[in-house]
């Protein structure tokens, strides 16, 4: 029985891909009473950031056939995709295989088509309202949440799910931040108007060297951009390509797994060694990995995972984060025809005038300056998940209540294995849980759609199962 | 009228000037609009008086005039207003970078002069170099409801020292007064 016979009410906030997939599950599975609402402030819901793209060139990063919302039914994304291709003219790839890498914009039409035939499935007494609004705060108390919207209004939930996805990047440390507030700074890399206005001669810097910089760097080629394309970080290092390869077999349990992470790294890079002199790819040997990386991770002591974080996270990231070859080799022709040039090193000073702007870089490891001029510096260095610097009133309102904490890592929320979200002392919200980015403190591996889409089935199965919430 | 040949755009000190031209009872929306619409976003002073908070979005105030106020706003994602009237100003606000939300309300439900029922007529979102307008008498809510950082402009004649705000549940209105200082 529900209280009163009322319906349940999960409000979700947020509604790109982890909030829309944990709306259709609970639209698919429920079978008593259920009012869900779905809370985004974008126009549109479904898209997210990820999705929400409008160049064509953007592309995903993982092949059709692994992007699936339902991880009960791998071939979804695909047979959906395949269905939707006669009418999409020139932006779906003529014939789309198991390994095509889609366009991100599709993708996000294919979350909307996901959530709408849910929608159309369910049962009459379960309901999704969908609430074009922003949650500003959230008040718990015994018998459920209200949640207050920038608009004024209020609304009731007993159960609530923050399906925050990822937060924008912070601008980069330094000393003069004054260029900040320059009309030639982006801060914000998916700002609608981080490419318009820029001549195409002009030379452009990208700060962040991973997926979010490829992401700008051939939507300036699709504009046609025919300037200098610099690209600062502090390695230098960028993603590596897809390629399909032979599955390597499972070479580590995670039993016999090292604790402590220099032995992990030396086992993986052996591994990689014997395997390419076996014919296999080395793609292949991380891949192999993947099944286990949540519980090598959660078993690393804390200390551990802190010299992850330090030392091997950036050659993780371009290793395991992989661009799509037709991504790959754009950026091949641009760093062959030296279109585009990548320094290693840090941004030690921005000196502008009314023509452009001097970066003064410092090259990695040594005192070299070097100094490029551009039109425009574009700050790509992806997502900012430590939630102690946003200044969201969702966040600052949940923190400064004691609601929500941040891990042990500050790379996430506390959470638990369920989702549910750990409050100031530690306690177990029975109201408040989240899915994707902020659980990366727990689970490390948690903001790809193959994570995601298991996150998103077990947290509704978790909702639906605790029914009687008064 | 003078605006600087060379950059077509109006220097602070252009602007003061051509509000001093135009007695402020003649003044209207489609002239402050037009005034407001050729100021120069990078202007150096303006750069200045951008700064954010975690706790509200920052209102610095950049000029006080006889004739008009000017604000420098800074909001993070999620920031957001009061609904409010400005107790008979008008008011011009241009994004200087990232998008704003403007919201307009109607009075659905006029119980009394300190008891006005409110929802939302209009929204619409604006983007670099965009206009807000709201006229004297019209109630508005200003927000960051994107991803990114917001910075925006404010210009308001008569200048400030009260507005109105409205209170969606319970229909109260609040008149509130306001005092700035040059460092708020």
């Amino acid at each position: 029985m529900t209280k009163n016979n009322l319906p349940i009410s999960i409000a979700i906030i947020g509604g790109g891909f982890s909030g829309s997939i944990v709306a259709a599950h609970l639209l698919i599975n429920a079978t008593f009473p259920l009012n869900i609402k779905l809370i985004e402030r974008r126009p549109t819901f479904g898209r997210g950031v990820a999705y929400g793209t409008k160049y064509g060139c953007h592309l995903l990063n993982v092949p059709a056939a692994k992007m699936s919302a339902f991880p009960d039914d791998p071939e979804h994304f695909l047979r959906w995709v395949q269905k939707e291709e006669q009418s999409r003219g020139n932006l779906m790839p003529s014939v789309v295989k198991p390994d095509t890498f889609v366009p991100r914009k599709i993708y996000g039409e294919y979350v909307q088509a996901v959530l709408d035939e849910a929608e159309a499935a369910a049962k009459e007494n379960v309901q999704l309202e969908r609430i074009k609004n922003e949650a500003v705060s959230i008040s718990p108390d015994a018998n459920g949440a209200t949640v207050s919207l920038s608009t004024g209004q209020t609304l009731r939930a007993d159960k609530i799910v923050l399906a925050l996805g990822n937060f924008p990047p912070t601008d980069p440390a330094i000393q003069d931040k004054s260029f900040y507030t320059s009309l030639r700074y982006v801060s914000y890399p998916w700002s609608p108007h981080a490419l318009s206005d820029i001549d195409p001669n002009d030379a452009v810097l990208l700060i962040g060297s991973g997926l979010t910089m490829l992401d700008l760097a051939v939507a300036l080629k699709e504009q046609g951009h025919a300037g200098a394309i610099h690209v600062v970080s502090r390695h230098g290092l960028l993603p590596y390509p897809h390629k399909f390869t032979t599955p390597y077999p499972a070479f580590l349990s995670v039993e016999g797994a090292p604790k402590a992470i220099r032995s992990l790294v030396r086992l993986v890079r052996e591994e990689v060694k014997n395997a390419i002199a076996r014919g296999y790819d080395w793609r292949a040997v991380l891949d192999s990995l993947r099944p286990i990386t949540q519980q090598l991770w959660q078993q690393l002591p804390l200390e551990e995972q802190r010299r992850f974080l330090r030392h091997v996270r950036i050659y993780w990231e371009v290793h395991r984060h992989r661009v799509s070859p037709g991504v790959a080799d754009i950026v091949a022709e641009m760093l062959h025809s030296e279109q585009m040039v990548v320094h290693a090193g840090r941004i030690q000073a921005y000196d502008e005038d009314d023509e452009a702007v001097d970066v003064a870089i410092r090259k990695r490891h040594t005192t070299d300056i070097e100094v490029v001029r551009v039109a425009r510096v574009i700050n790509s260095t992806g997502t900012e998940c430590d939630y102690r610097k946003f200044g969201h009133p969702l966040i600052q309102n949940l923190r400064s209540h004691g609601f929500i904490r941040s891990d042990a890592l500050a790379i996430g929320l506390d959470v638990s294995p369920n989702g549910a979200l750990l409050d100031v002392d530690g306690v177990v919200s029975q109201i408040l849980y989240t899915l994707g980015p902020p659980r990366q403190g727990r689970l490390w591996e948690t903001t790809a759609v193959p994570e995601i889409r298991v996150q998103a089935q077990e947290l509704a199965q978790e909702l639906l199962r605790s029914r009687n919430y008064s | 009228m003078s605006v600087n040949l060379l950059t077509k755009r109006l220097t602070l000190d252009d602007f003061i000037l051509e509000m001093m031209r135009i007695a402020p009872q003649d003044l209207n929306l489609e002239q402050l609009q037009d005034l407001v619409a050729q100021l120069d976003l990078n202007d150096t002073l303006l750069r200045q008086h951008i700064t954010f908070s975690d706790k509200t979005y920052a209102r610095k105030l950049l000029c006080r005039t006889s004739r008009f106020d000017m604000l420098v706003l800074s909001w993070h994602p999620g920031q957001f207003t009061t609904i409010h009237d400005h107790a008979g100003a008008l008011n011009v606000t241009r994004v200087r970078s990232g998008t704003l939300t403007a919201r307009l309300f109607e009075v659905y439900d006029k119980r009394s002069s300190t008891e006005q029922l409110v929802r939302v007529g209009s929204e619409e979102q604006l983007v670099r170099g965009e206009l807000a307008s709201v006229d004297r008498d019209r109630i508005h809510q200003l927000a960051n409801t994107s991803d990114e950082k917001l910075v925006t402009l404010h210009v308001y004649a008569h200048p400030l020292s009260s507005i109105n705000v409205y209170c969606p549940n319970s229909g109260q209105v609040d008149r509130v007064a306001l005092q700035y200082t040059l460092e708020q």
